[in-house]
């Protein structure tokens, strides 16, 4: 064997021993941010994470009615804070709200001005109704009042009480985020905007 | 003036316009009948020593089965800001038509009461200006403060009193 043989030998051997290396540093490197990829990539319908942020932040619109809006306006406040839950920001405006807590008995006047303004909120909305006035007419089973507002608008979360505590009515919006979450992305979602 | 010389004077001067007229409990009330309240009132408006330029408000009474004729009666309550005193006149009402003639040329202020007494009452109040409803709905159907009006509007379909249920059942039982 000559000279240049063995230089040949040992020049490939080198190669051959670089490329193992880098083939061995490639796939460590593969290994370790494979996992990366899974754990920063989340994978999901476009109707839900539309209601994940629907829920997520709840505009009320401003219907105080009677004695039940000051327990809503007490869970508005820094003592209940319903800010944690997203739903504090309190709009004068129904075209800027999509929540509307019906806080009080609804006279037969008022009926058809609560209509309106449910009309004037834009889609997706909703309605909770607060206290057993607006839930079923309560004490007053008289001429005066509407037997309950869901005569009037529909209503997705009805919150018991005379009137309810503001920890209560947290806990209203709190079934109303989970009812906003559960419908995400199916047909009921889509006829809300529809 | 005191009620019992405001009495006094209304015997004496309305004389056959004056249905009764008494002292009760220490206030003056006087009886007309619907075709004299307007001159009544006029006069009870313009008199120098009565002077009644205020009229605070109108009501109407339903006496269903109080066994009292007739069944229906407005009632005004006036008082004198000069002379400090005050009168009701009650003014009983026919129950077939109950129609009353309107003091609002008298006092301004008598509008909404006597549109309240149509809404409540049903009372005809003849020479209005706007006689319309004005705390109901304008289709409301029926006049709410009349004694047979249903009182609830909607059943009660569960209670905390133990007797409800038969009661119940035999408020239905009468009505088949």
């Amino acid at each position: 064997m000559g000279l240049i043989d063995q230089a040949v030998e040992s020049i490939e051997t080198e190669v051959n021993n670089l490329k193992l290396n880098a083939k061995d540093a490639f796939d460590q490197l593969g290994a370790e941010f494979s996992g990366a990829i899974y754990d920063s990539i989340l994978t999901t319908k476009l109707g839900k994470i539309v209601g994940w942020a629907q829920k997520n932040a709840l505009w009320p619109a401003t219907f105080g009615l009677a004695c039940c809006a000051i327990e809503m306006m007490a869970m508005a406040n820094s003592r209940w804070d319903a800010a944690r839950f997203g739903a504090e920001v309190f709009r004068a405006s129904p075209r800027q709200a999509d929540l509307m807590i019906v806080s009080g008995r609804v006279s037969q006047k008022m009926a058809p001005v609560l209509k309106r303004i449910y009309n004037q909120m834009a889609d997706p909305k909703w309605v909770i109704a607060m206290g057993a006035c607006s839930s079923c007419g309560g004490i007053f089973n008289n001429y005066a009042i509407v037997q309950g507002v869901d005569r009037v608008v529909p209503v997705d979360v009805y919150v018991p009480g005379c009137p309810p505590g503001p920890e209560a009515l947290i806990y209203g919006i709190i079934k109303l985020q989970e009812k906003i979450l559960n419908e995400a992305g199916t047909d009921k979602a889509r006829q809300r905007v529809a | 003036m005191t009620s019992e010389e405001i009495v006094a004077k209304c015997q004496s001067s309305l004389g056959g316009d004056l249905v009764q007229a008494e002292v009760n409990l220490g206030d003056a009330v006087i009886y007309v009948s619907p075709e004299a309240l307007p001159k009544a009132a006029e006069w009870l408006k313009n008199d120098p020593d009565l002077r009644f330029d205020y009229l605070s408000q109108i009501t109407g009474v339903d006496y269903l089965e109080q066994d009292r004729e007739p069944r229906f009666e407005a009632v005004y309550e006036l008082h004198s800001i000069d002379h400090g005193h005050s009168i009701r006149i009650r003014v009983g009402l026919d129950e077939e038509n109950p129609t009353v003639p309107t003091v609002t040329t008298l006092w301004k202020g008598a509008d909404f009461p006597e549109r309240e007494l149509f809404d409540m009452f049903g009372f005809q109040v003849t020479g209005h200006p706007n006689l319309k409803r004005l705390l109901m709905p304008e289709d409301w159907e029926g006049h709410p403060l009349l004694k047979d009006y249903p009182l609830t509007i909607e059943e009660i379909s569960f209670s905390h009193n133990p007797d409800h249920k038969s009661e119940l059942i035999k408020t239905k039982s009468n009505q088949e």
